[in-house]
């Protein structure tokens, strides 16, 4: 079912990148305009996506299909990776990756509520100074960022 | 003379207090890395761009090599004493390693692989230090046609070594071509597939896909999976000695799986993988005691342990001599050069002759760092296995997110990395390989611009474009290569 379920998928976006291509000035082969290279992949690609999924849907018998894609712990962290430059973008860095990172402890069930929100505490505040303080990364700040850096620069 | 000559300049480069730092770092990191079961070089490699950045260039390329032989290093310390793969070159040393720990002999099993690794890497740096060179000189006759040869050639092959489905293989080379053609087109300014998103003018970012592919999926991967560790056989210090039979019946597996180690390297794909596969064949095949693998054979251990440590200086002939990256590890090296506004290249060993002899030389002191650093440590990077899940995934999610975040300050690549981590996810549960994707996304635009300009210049005739001596050769190489081994199989079962 995965399987088909991926083809189809494939599939779907190879026609949508063809259109694209084709929309594109195509040229002739003396003359090669900015399509014609996408057009001549999205051709291959539709043409095997295609090739693909009919195998997919002529397979009868059960295949092995991996693991489950519902599993709480692969769920929750595509939600945090989605989630992330949301939060960045509203809230400051500390903030934001706080939440994200006690998040994910609390998900893959890292020893007690109170550990895992230490922990998470530490490693942004870690982070934040190995990444904004040492390598000069520009993060979205906020009042808490600019305490922790002005302690850096007095120390 | 000349070589030396340059060697020394790049000693000198090397030897600066800054650059012997990151490469013993890199080397440490590598070494965790390779011991580390699921996060490879290259997840690591793709995480750690974003600290290169204020690195220098050859710093950088320097830290990047020492990860990379470390992790080969690393990766023999599990598989003999957990029966383990830190990674994917040091399943075949878990067969022999693992049986002769249990049988007592584990420190001579590390000893002869770590002696083997320096021995190999040593040599492999030899043979990238002529190889590189010749084949630079060569390449700067090298006119879009051939470029646009040694892409296409390089792919296909991808595609036929990565293993899996063939299918598959060729899917994910297309879609990283057809994601490489997104942004402002090179000649005519035309913006391809941008869906009115500035940030994707330049094209797709490299690294937030392979971290994404790499480092994400790797992540949640792991997190599906259930612990399996076992007890760590323990090592004193007077067990990593091996017997004098021991080293006789080693010195030639390593000196063969050397050799073998670097051509396979030459070659698209996982070469480290392939020639520890290749190396076990042939020693088997050449023992005197063939019985004895898979029950504890030192062989076993030492030939595939010097394969693959070879196969990453092979690895680095195509990417410095073409600028040409040829394993998804090389196409990670390719992305920190760019970071820093170099393109290898040809002309990269005339235009920053410290940064390949810098990097050269520093791969012959990581080399000495490692062997160093492995042996008495053996049982403390034992130990970083047991670190557990819960506190490695999330401190690896949070790396790769601010890491991208860092490269450009861009959201649109934070959104990049959120899809093509849960994208690189399902795609490799299902066995689609990200390598040829990631390879064809770099590839790409090069094999666009150079077809584009073979094209305009032979005014649309296609033959021209083949038929010339060394474009000519290369495909015809190539065809040979891909076409033998399945007519050969042919032959064989027919004549069964």
């Amino acid at each position: 079912m995965k399987e088909r379920f991926v083809s189809i998928g494939i599939l779907v976006f190879a026609l949508v990148y063809l259109s694209g291509s084709i929309s594109l000035k195509v040229g002739t082969l003396a003359q090669p305009g900015a399509g014609q290279f996408p057009a001549a992949i999205a051709f291959c690609l539709l043409a095997i996506a295609a090739y693909h999924a009919w195998r997919t849907f002529r397979k009868t018998e059960t295949v092995n299909e991996g693991r489950s894609w519902t599993q709480i712990a692969p769920a929750g962290i595509a939600v945090a990776l989605v989630v992330y430059p949301v939060l960045l973008k509203t809230l400051s860095f500390l903030l934001s990756t706080f939440i994200v990172l006690f998040a994910l402890f609390l998900l893959l069930r890292f020893k007690t509520t109170l550990v895992s929100f230490l922990t998470a505490l530490f490693t942004t505040i870690l982070a934040f100074i190995l990444f904004a303080g040492f390598l000069g990364v520009v993060v979205p700040g906020g009042v808490m960022e600019e305490f922790i850096l002005r302690i850096m620069e007095r120390g | 003379m000349d070589v030396l000559q340059q060697l020394m300049m790049g000693f000198q480069v090397a030897a600066t207090p800054s650059n012997l730092m990151w490469a013993f770092i890199g080397a440490l990191v590598g070494t965790i890395v390779g011991v580390l079961p699921g996060i490879g070089p290259l997840g690591s490699m793709a995480i750690l761009l974003s600290f290169t950045l204020n690195m220098e260039a050859t710093t950088a390329m320097i830290f990047f090599a020492g990860i990379y032989y470390g992790s080969m290093y690393g990766g023999s310390t599990t598989s003999i004493l957990l029966n383990i793969p830190g990674e994917a070159a040091s399943v075949v040393t878990c067969i022999d390693g693992y049986k002769m720990a249990q049988k007592g002999r584990g420190g001579a099993a590390l000893t002869i692989s770590a002696v083997g690794s320096f021995v190999a890497g040593t040599l492999s740096i030899i043979g990238l230090m002529f190889a590189a060179a010749v084949l630079a000189d060569a390449a700067l006759k090298f006119g879009p046609p051939e470029f646009f040869a040694i892409g296409a050639v390089g792919l296909l092959f991808l595609v036929r070594l990565s293993g899996g489905s063939l299918i598959k293989n060729m899917i994910m080379l297309l879609i990283g071509l057809a994601l490489s053609t997104i942004g402002t087109d090179r000649l005519h300014g035309t913006s391809r597939f941008t869906f009115g998103i500035n940030e994707l003018g330049q094209g797709v970012e490299f690294l937030p896909v392979a971290m994404g592919l790499f480092g994400i999926a790797e992540v949640m991967l792991t997190a599906v999976e259930k612990d399996q560790l076992g007890e760590i056989i323990k090592i004193r210090m007077r067990d990593l000695l091996p017997r004098l039979t021991e080293w006789k019946r080693s010195i030639a597996p390593i000196f063969r799986g050397s050799i073998l180690g670097f051509f396979i390297g030459l070659l698209p794909g996982p070469s480290p993988v392939i020639s520890t596969f290749v190396s076990y064949m042939v020693e088997k095949k050449s023992s005197k005691h063939p019985e004895e693998f898979g029950e504890g054979a030192i062989e076993g251990v030492a030939g595939p342990e010097a394969a693959n440590n070879a196969a990453v200086g092979g690895a680095y002939v195509p990417l410095l001599a073409l600028g040409v990256p040829f394993t998804p590890a090389m196409a990670v090296v390719v992305g920190a050069l760019m970071l820093h506004g170099i393109t290898p290249g040809p002309m990269l060993m005339v235009e920053k002759p410290q940064l390949f002899w810098g990097v050269i030389a520093s791969m012959y002191i990581g080399n000495i760092m490692l062997l160093v650093l492995n042996l008495p440590l053996v049982q403390l990077f034992g130990q970083i296995t047991k670190v557990p899940k819960p506190i490695l995934l999330p401190l690896i999610t949070l790396m790769c997110l601010v890491g991208v975040y860092s490269v450009n300050s861009s959201f649109v690549d934070l959104y990049v990395l959120a899809l093509f981590g849960i994208l690189g996810f399902v795609l490799r549960d299902l066995g689609y390989s990200p390598a040829p994707l990631v390879l064809a996304l770099v590839i790409g635009p090069m094999m666009e611009t150079a077809l584009r300009e073979s094209l305009m210049i032979n005014q649309g005739a296609i033959a021209p474009m083949i038929f010339r001596p060394i474009a000519g050769t290369i495909y015809l190489a190539a065809a040979i290569a891909l076409i033998i081994p399945p007519v050969y199989r042919a032959i064989r079962r027919k004549g069964k």
